[in-house]
């Protein structure tokens, strides 16, 4: 409870306009609490409180002590002179507004009064001295003469009957040996008051608080007079502050304490207000486990912690770099989908960033704050991974000694995807003085194809920036930075610059909201009223809304996502932080953009698209939130036109998916690169990595079996299927003896280039015809008049689907049935051997530590290849395949790139590997978490992510997609005692829990809305909408316990 | 800054003298020279000209760690003997025992240092070794110079957080190469007067490395971070380009770094 709420509950609440009385207060405090008041004054004015000061005395009296020069919303009036003069008192001063002149006739007559007095008292014998020392005002100073005499009393009733019987407007007022005859009095100045800050700026009574000494509300023989006379005062809070007042209007406050309670009033308005500021800034959530953290600051791994820290929403990705920078920071917002030409050898796509809208500068004391600026005491920033929120806490004590404490909290919204957000705040905790913040809207650091950025400062604090591609889209980026709300500062001009702060006091918030939009168009910059119309309707809702709604939607994307794990936290926030990521990269709804190998969180790989989509991330989606899985197989028919291309430039038929896809969907692989020591090296996939039509084809098939989706499969997933079906047809070679061949391939495994039948490829080449040809019988079925038309369409025939069967049943694969092996490529078996020690300690770039030369001819693998087949084809390959084959190539496979050891996880997963599971799954959790790697630092690995997810489900919670039903078999590492698998599956929801203890492991199944099929034990059974229960013990069957 | 030339034989040091006073020229330091010969020698010499020299009395060594600790010397130079000999002699080994400050060392038959033109710092990739790195972008980074970063690859992880050794993952050769030098380059340094800063990555022993890229690199000096400590284990690549280095070495404290951190992340402004 506050000082004034112990007081009296009616000033529990915020005032609109405070009316002081200078002269029954103010007048009489030191000159250290007219600092206070000063600085009370500004604050409140600040926070968009007018203020107004009433006194007899004049401008140069009263101005000349307070000094008040309020910038703000609200502002200070002056009522001064007994009420006739008001100024407005701004940073230069007080300004003259209005001046009640009276007119000579009534200064003639006013002193017709005066002398009727003199004589009046002379006559009894009083002398006294006439004073006009004020405006429109007499004075009669008859010291003589006690304050309670008659004498005096008469003289004061004489003189108001004098000047009722000369009709003039004036009153009489005095204390001690003093007789005042003014022109205007006490109701006068509040009726002032009412009328400058109640009637004409359209408020209520109600909305005023009055502060005045004993006799400020009498104005009359009666209390009520002042009520009678200004009746809007009536519902104004009226507050004496004399300590024990003779007389007050009915209603009226006496709370006494004089002007110590004034300054403590006013200090209540402020702490009110301020709580409300201190109280909506957001706080990030308390359980650890959605925590993602970083302490300190380490300028050596501060880019890969940008890296880690981006807040994204599938259409825009901002890094976590410092609001203020550093020399070592690298701010940048990736906008999806806007490319341009790069520039420099070779050319190809590049993304167009955005300016960086989260650029803020707090200055203290006319000095910028910055880590390395004298100590930092704190500094912590935190990633609430729930609900997509960066959150900074940053103590500093300055190299003056001063202690600021800044926080920030960030966010790109997830409800619209327009829109990003910072609040920042800042806390002088040691000092009073003046804290700014200057916002600054950066130029990419990032480099990209950008041809020009030009930024418009608009009327207010209103900004647009507009960037151009060389030779692309473009992008515009409106913003404003407001004070928020409760925070005593205001915007103004500091030397041309528009900076917002104010001069505060120890615990006093400086607190600024930051809304930025971005819209952006593929070809071209977009007009800016998009842009501004976006800002305007975030505007209107606010932080606080666009907060809560980002967070809603959060909640809601982590319903049918969150896994849990209990018992491994480290393994937990991977996951946690991978699914982040994943969530926050893709747009659901957007098909002219797709998920970027590093996401929108760097510079690597330009944003482009890989195979990473459809084999690593996708699965991800497509059993949490089809919806953005059907967007991402969108963005591959849209681009199909491309794919086609690639085909037909390469002599090929059907559709080549470019191995690198930009904003056209044609290849923008560069055809070279440079090796570590500056050498050019030849860049074969673009040419030779086709894998990625099969790929695409695949990631089709599991959208619709996992989905159930028929509407996209006839409409786009069925011509994606026929066009790569074909494309593998023409590009596979017949030999002499009818069998066919893939020649000139790059694998996943990419030590080896150029070479021929690559299990992976030729498996899942065959694999794509087969499923096409099911497909297209499919459509005939459901839909024969489409079918017909995209017959037509395509130029499709008979004869064609009879060489398509002819290549599958021909196509070589490299497998031993004896063996159970498949051999890589062919030839791999004749490569050299490499000792299994100089594969160690694994991951290893082992083209990198062993040379280019040797990983190319030897038995060394970079990457899950033919464990990878045995992965994507888990429904078609056995498990005693899978098993071989993980056997022969886990060993000499160096897990050389970041999409391997998750892959590698899920299979051993699935095997019951365990032991080479789990550590496989650390491999990649330490990918962009390691603190050594330096990984991170150009962006996020989006496949290892995915991977690591397939490897948590797929593998350890063992629920796979067999056809239209799922299998479910877990094989939980030691460590995880608890898991949680949210899923959605042909319509169905579903959620297993698994439950690790003592050699039993409980496994409960929920049901909703759908049934589902299940294989359990290798049973297929029908799975109503319920809630089931199973025990098993090691190597045993399940035991269905409840339902 | 200023450099102190510890000169035992002034006309045996001739290459030392003229390299130290290449590298302070090159560097923009002060250059004070003293004579810590114990016997008689000649310091009628045009080398020293314009160079005070004084003439220490006593323990060569032990005067000379002396006035290192008291005088305002930031660098010392030092000679080294020929490789006939055990090629570091008493007081150069006394200062390498002593390693406070950076030690620039000049062994008969090196490459003398005449013009500063590029030099060769090599970096393991941690944070607590990059002391070389910072000293040279802070003292010898100009618009003339070009600051090759070496790293020599291992298959080595260090422990150390914010270390960033090669890569152990290469997914797309076409970006992860750049990528990699550039963060590389921009964790490592922070150089903003306009040297040129070149990354190179190579595999294979650090020290055989080291010396073929200074030779086939034309490197001009050396730079080089050390913990300053020669017990077992530790200090071999150090001895050996003492050896067999075929330019000037510049030997720079490794804890250096420590103190010095807040300075990477000064704002910008």
């Amino acid at each position: 409870m506050t000082q004034v709420e112990k007081t009296h509950t009616r000033l529990d609440r915020d005032f609109q306009v405070v009316c002081l009385d200078w002269d029954g207060s103010v007048a009489f405090l030191l000159e250290e609490e007219v600092a206070r008041m000063r600085s009370l004054i500004h604050r409140l004015c600040a926070l968009g409180v007018d203020v107004a000061i009433v006194s007899e005395s004049d401008v140069g009296e009263v101005d000349g002590r307070l000094h008040a020069r309020p910038d703000a919303e609200g502002r200070l009036f002056l009522f001064l002179s007994g009420g006739s003069e008001i100024y407005v008192a701004g940073p230069k001063g007080p300004r003259l507004l209005v001046r009640r002149q009276a007119s000579e006739e009534e200064e003639a007559a006013l002193a017709v009064i005066v002398d009727a007095l003199r004589e009046s008292l002379a006559a009894a014998g009083v002398e006294i001295d006439v004073n006009y020392d004020g405006f429109n005002r007499w004075t009669i100073d008859a010291d003589s003469i006690p304050a309670e005499a008659d004498t005096l009393r008469e003289a004061r009733e004489s003189a108001s009957r004098l000047i009722l019987e000369e009709g003039l407007d004036s009153v009489v007022t005095g204390e001690g040996g003093r007789i005042t005859i003014s022109h205007t009095g006490r109701s006068d100045k509040l009726r002032a008051v009412v009328k400058a800050l109640i009637e004409n700026r359209h408020r209520e009574g109600s909305d005023l608080l009055v502060l005045g000494g004993e006799s400020f509300l009498l104005c009359g023989s009666e209390p009520d007079d002042l009520l009678a006379r200004v009746p809007p005062l009536a519902e104004a809070t009226l507050v004496v502050t004399a300590a024990d007042p003779v007389d007050a209007p009915c209603g009226s406050i006496r709370v006494g304490g004089g002007s110590d309670a004034v300054l403590r009033i006013l200090g209540d308005q402020l702490s009110r207000r301020q709580a409300v500021a201190r109280a909506r800034f957001p706080e990030p959530i308390d359980d650890p486990a959605w925590r993602f953290e970083v302490q300190g600051f380490d300028p050596f791994r501060e880019r890969e912690i940008e890296t880690l820290l981006t807040v994204a929403n599938g259409e825009t990705g901002t890094r976590g770099a410092l609001e203020e920078g550093s020399a070592v920071s690298t701010p940048t917002t990736f906008v999806a989908g806007v490319f341009g030409d790069g520039t420099g050898e070779p050319r190809f796509r590049q993304p167009v960033p955005a300016p960086d809208w989260a650029g803020l500068r707090l200055v203290v004391g006319g000095v910028p704050l910055g880590l390395s600026n004298g100590e930092v005491i704190r500094h912590e920033r935190i990633l609430d991974m729930r609900h997509g929120v960066l959150y900074r806490f940053w103590r500093q004590r300055d190299g003056s000694g001063r202690t600021v404490f800044v926080r920030t909290a960030r966010f790109a919204s997830l409800a619209d995807r327009s829109v990003m957000a910072i609040r920042a705040e800042a806390t002088a905790e040691d000092f009073d003085g003046r804290l700014i913040w200057q916002g600054a809207v950066g130029i990419s650091h990032a480099g990209g194809a950008i041809r020009e950025t030009e930024i418009q400062t608009l009327d207010g604090p209103r900004l647009l920036a507009r960037t151009a591609g060389r030779n692309g889209g473009g992008h515009v980026l409106a913003l404003t930075t407001k004070p928020a709300e409760g925070s005593a500062i205001v915007r103004y001009l500091e030397q041309g610059r528009d900076v917002i702060g104010g001069r505060l006091e120890p615990g006093d918030p400086a607190t600024v909201d930051r809304i930025a939009a971005i819209v952006s168009a593929r070809t071209r910059v977009p007009s800016s009223d998009a842009a501004g119309r976006t800002l305007a309707r975030a505007e209107r809702l606010g932080y606080d809304e666009l907060l809560r709604r980002h967070r809603a939607a959060w909640d809601e994307r982590w319903q049918d996502a969150d896994v849990i794990v209990g018992g491994d936290d480290s393994d937990q926030q991977a996951l946690r932080f991978s699914i982040f990521h994943m969530i926050a990269t893709a747009h659901p709804t957007k098909d002219t953009v797709s998920v970027g190998a590093r996401g929108l969180s760097g510079m690597s790989y330009f944003l482009h698209v890989f195979w990473d989509t459809e084999i690593f991330v996708l699965p991800f989606f497509i059993y949490t939130h089809p919806e953005t899985a059907r967007t991402l197989l969108a963005y591959r028919y849209r681009h199909l036109a491309g794919a086609r291309e690639k085909a037909r430039q390469m002599g090929h038929r059907g559709a080549l998916y470019p191995w690198e896809s930009a904003d056209k969907g044609v290849e923008t692989t560069p055809p070279y690169g440079f090796g570590p020591e500056g050498e050019i090296i030849p860049i074969l996939s673009g040419l030779m990595e086709h894998h990625i039509s099969a790929d695409v084809a695949w990631a089709v098939w599991e959208y619709w079996k996992g989905s159930a989706d028929d509407e996209f499969m006839a409409s786009m997933g069925v011509e994606i299927m026929l066009e790569t079906a074909r494309f593998w047809a023409s590009r596979a070679d017949r030999d002499d003896e009818g069998r066919y061949h893939i020649h000139l391939v790059v694998g996943p495994d990419e030590y080896h280039e150029g070479i021929d039948d690559n299990a992976y490829t030729n498996v899942l080449a065959r694999w794509n015809i087969t499923r096409a040809m099911e497909a297209w019988q499919w459509l005939e079925k459901v839909d024969s008049g489409y079918a017909e038309e995209l017959h037509d369409r395509l130029e499709l025939s008979e004869d064609e689907f009879a060489e398509w069967r002819d290549v599958c049943a021909n196509l070589v694969d490299g497998y031993d049935p004896e063996t159970l092996l498949y051999e890589q490529f062919a030839g791999f078996y004749e490569m050299d051997d490499i000792p299994l020690e100089k594969l160690r300690p694994r991951p290893m770039a082992a083209d990198l530590m062993l040379g280019r030369e040797v990983t190319l001819n030897a038995k060394v693998v970079k990457q899950a290849d033919v464990v990878m087949l045995t992965h994507v084809l888990s429904d078609e390959i056995d498990d005693a395949v899978t098993s071989a084959n993980y056997d022969y190539y886990e060993p000499i496979t160096s897990h050389g790139s970041s999409l391997s050891p998750g892959m590698h996880a899920a299979v051993a997963a699935r095997l019951g590997r365990i032991d080479d599971a789990v550590a496989d799954f650390k491999m990649a959790t330490a990918i962009d978490l390691g603190d050594n790697m330096g990984n991170a630092a150009r962006g996020l690995h989006l496949a290892t992510m995915g991977s690591l997810w397939q490897a948590a489900v797929l593998g350890f919670a063992g629920i796979q997609r067999r056809n239209e039903s799922l299998l479910v078999d877990p094989h939980l590492p030691p460590g995880w005692d608890h898991v949680s698998v949210p899923l959605v599956f042909r319509g169905a929801r579903l959620r297993f829990e698994y439950h690790q203890r003592e050699g039993e492991l409980e496994m409960g199944i929920e049901v909703r809305r759908a049934p589902v099929f299940m294989i359990i034990d290798g049973a297929e059974r029908e799975v109503l909408p319920g809630t089931y229960r199973f025990r098993r013990r090691d190597k045993e069957v399940w035991r269905e316990v409840a339902t | 800054v200023t450099l102190l030339i510890a000169v035992s034989d002034v006309a045996a040091d001739e290459e030392l003298i003229s390299s130290a006073r290449a590298l302070a020229a090159a560097a923009g330091w002060d250059v004070r020279a003293i004579h810590v010969s114990e016997g008689e020698s000649s310091k009628d010499c045009g080398t020293l000209e314009e160079v005070e020299l004084v003439k220490l009395e006593g323990d060569a060594a032990e005067e000379l760690t002396k006035l290192v600790g008291q005088a305002d010397v930031q660098c010392l130079a030092v000679g080294l003997c020929t490789v006939a000999q055990p090629v570091i002699g008493h007081v150069a080994r006394a200062m390498l025992d002593a390693f406070s400050i950076p030690l620039f060392l000049v062994r008969p038959g090196m490459r003398p240092l005449s013009g500063l033109r590029r030099l060769l710092v090599p970096l393991e990739g941690t944070p607590s070794t990059s002391a070389a790195m910072r000293f040279a972008d802070e003292n010898l980074c100009t618009p003339d110079h070009e600051i090759i970063m070496l790293h020599v690859a291992t298959g080595k992880v260090p422990a150390e957080a914010g270390s960033m050794a090669a890569p152990r993952f290469v997914d797309q050769e076409q970006y992860e190469w750049s990528d990699w030098q550039d963060e590389f380059s921009m964790r490592f340094s922070q150089c903003g007067e306009g040297c040129r800063h070149r990354v190179s990555m190579r595999v294979g022993d650090p020290m055989e490395i080291i010396v073929e890229e200074a030779q086939t690199g034309e490197a001009e000096l050396i730079v080089l971070s050390w913990k300053g400590k020669f017990a077992k284990g530790h200090g071999r690549i150090v001895h050996s380009l003492l050896e067999r280095a075929p330019c000037p070495l510049l030997i720079v404290p490794a804890d250096a770094v420590d103190g010095q951190l807040s300075q990477r992340c000064r704002s910008d402004d």
